[in-house]
């Protein structure tokens, strides 16, 4: 086989399957990617950043998740991930919910980012 | 020394000095890690980098590989880091391991999901480049990974020359794992090293490309550094690891060659203990393996052994895919095609290794606990990508010799 006709080949094909890298390619992120907390609203669902905000400003250490937080398991594991060190305990008093979420009525709302409110029960 | 070493023996000693300062980096964790041993493997993998390019600058070869990295890297710090792997397994381990300050923090068991029993030599340089930064994003941890991929294609980019065929080969590897090479995932990484290992043993054992210009003791060196890598990057890097020995005994039983215990030895056994002491560490926290353990592998794998349904989804997930071509095509080369004696060595012992891969992921899937339409969904895609790898590079290792000016090659005469 020529050596003309494989080189070119060669290049298309590196060519046509680099084009899938591009295709997903954000060049805001690329300029952002040293930044402290990077990434973070383009790789993680917006209920997540505010329950990660409401953590992070009070400070807590260990908390709880009821309703669509808990039982969702994508919701479930990117919280415990992003609000890490912060740990997920079933004996926490802070508790974390999606705004209209019922519960018990020792639970006191605390505060709300966007879609997610903070309750304490005792 | 090193001055007085062909471009070819530079690149390769290069290749294992990375791998190295990797597996330095994770034991450096385990001896209270401080700034000073971040800044030490900082320094020590930007020095390799800078001989790399000076080095590069005679070796077309090199040059692209290094132009890959790049690129690669380019397009891994602008893509998000949203993949359940990426970010369940690897980036959280690698976060825990920051935060702690603890290469065994996962081995509380906090997050059972996020598979605590894997290994973390890749997370563990990722949390010592967040160190050197000062602080943790979701973009650059997963970036890191770049870095591991430069030894194996840095083989690549010395092997398969002229450089048509490194492109050639670079196509196949972006084609097949796609993605999984930027976006925080293994197996695109385990795959490259797995075909730069069978690449470096078929040099040293099989005679391979014996042109080029490496000394056996840089081989054997570059080959034991690979593979005590590859046992680090996630388990199946372990069984690959096994799976090689495995082929190569066999390869060399059957072509008669004398086997040299000492270099087997002195290739193999650094990534098997490194890949015990994970082992045992995670034995000595009670840490195990959600597919080994949960539910009882035997009796599963007996009943869909059992299971002309359950069998079929298995072949139809690992075999049925649009890469089974190159088995196709290297069957239709070697029946067309004379070829010489260390190609045939080489080829039967790639060919073996993909399918002996592929029949032990038919067996994890066998006695899987988990759902097996779920974990054939979710993983078999990836799971395979070293198997097709490996089928492409045996491809090209037979268009190489056919394609070759060189080449005493003829068509078969009927």
């Amino acid at each position: 086989m020529k050596k003309s006709i494989i080189i070119t080949l060669s290049i298309m094909f590196l060519i046509l399957s680099s084009l899938q890298f591009i295709m997903h390619f954000d060049s805001q992120l690329l300029s952002d990617s040293f930044k402290q907390d990077a990434g973070a609203s383009s790789s993680l669902p917006p209920m997540i950043l505010s329950l990660n905000a409401l953590i992070t400003r009070e400070k807590i250490q260990k908390f709880r998740l009821e309703g669509a937080l808990n039982d969702d398991p994508l919701l479930y594991q990117r919280a415990i991930e992003y609000t890490y060190p912060a740990r997920l305990d079933p004996g926490a008093k802070d508790v974390f919910v999606i705004k209209g979420t019922p519960l018990n009525s020792n639970c006191v709302i605390i505060n709300h980012q966007d879609s997610v409110a903070h309750y304490v029960c005792e | 020394m090193f001055a007085n070493n062909t471009g070819e023996n530079k690149v390769l000693l290069l290749s294992a000095a990375l791998c190295l300062t990797f597996i330095a980096n994770q034991y450096l964790w385990l001896l209270d890690h401080n700034d000073i041993s971040s800044v030490l493997i900082g320094v020590s993998i930007l020095t390799i980098l800078f001989f790399v390019l000076k080095t590069a600058r005679g070796n077309s070869g090199v040059t692209f590989a290094v132009l890959l990295l790049c690129f690669l890297c380019v397009m891994s710090l602008g893509s998000a880091t949203d993949g359940w792997d990426a970010r369940s397994i690897w980036l959280f381990h690698a976060k825990r391991i920051y935060l702690d300050n603890n290469l065994l923090a996962q081995f509380d068991n906090y997050a059972a999901f996020s598979h605590n029993d894997y290994p973390v030599l890749l997370p563990a340089l990722s949390a010592t480049l967040a160190k050197i930064i000062g602080h943790w994003n979701e973009v650059f941890p997963k970036a890191t990974n770049i870095l591991f991929m430069a030894p194996p294609l840095l083989v690549i980019g010395l092997v398969f020359t002229p450089l048509r065929f490194s492109f050639l080969f670079i196509a196949g590897l972006f084609t097949i794992t796609g993605s999984n090479l930027i976006n925080g995932y293994m197996d695109g990484i385990l795959s490259l090293y797995i075909v730069a290992i069978l690449i470096l043993l078929a040099i040293l054992f099989l005679g391979w490309k014996d042109k080029l210009n490496i000394s056996k003791p840089t081989l054997t060196a570059a080959a034991m550094a690979h593979l005590a890598v590859l046992a680090g990057i996630k388990n199946e890097g372990t069984m690959a690891a096994l799976i090689i020995l495995f082929c190569l005994l066999l390869s060399l039983a059957i072509d008669r060659i004398r086997i040299n215990i000492p270099k087997l030895l002195l290739v193999f056994l650094p990534g098997f203990i490194l890949s015990a002491i994970w082992l045992l560490l995670g034995h000595r926290y009670g840490i195990t393996n959600d597919v080994a353990t949960s539910g009882s592998f035997m009796s599963t794998f007996t009943a869909r052994l059992m299971d002309a349904g359950s069998l079929t989804l298995i072949v139809v997930a690992l075999y049925h895919q649009t890469w089974s071509v190159f088995l196709l095509l290297i069957i239709g080369l070697i029946y067309m095609y004379q070829f010489n004696q260390s190609t045939i060595k080489t080829v039967g012992f790639l060919l073996c290794f993909g399918l002996l891969y592929s029949f032990s992921l038919f067996f994890v899937y066998l006695g899987t606990p988990h759902d097996l339409l779920w974990h054939l969904a979710t993983s078999a895609r990836r799971t395979t990508q070293p198997v097709f790898l490996t089928f492409m590079a045996c491809f090209l290792v037979l268009f190489m010799d056919i394609a070759s000016a060189n080449s005493t090659l003829k068509i078969k005469q009927p």
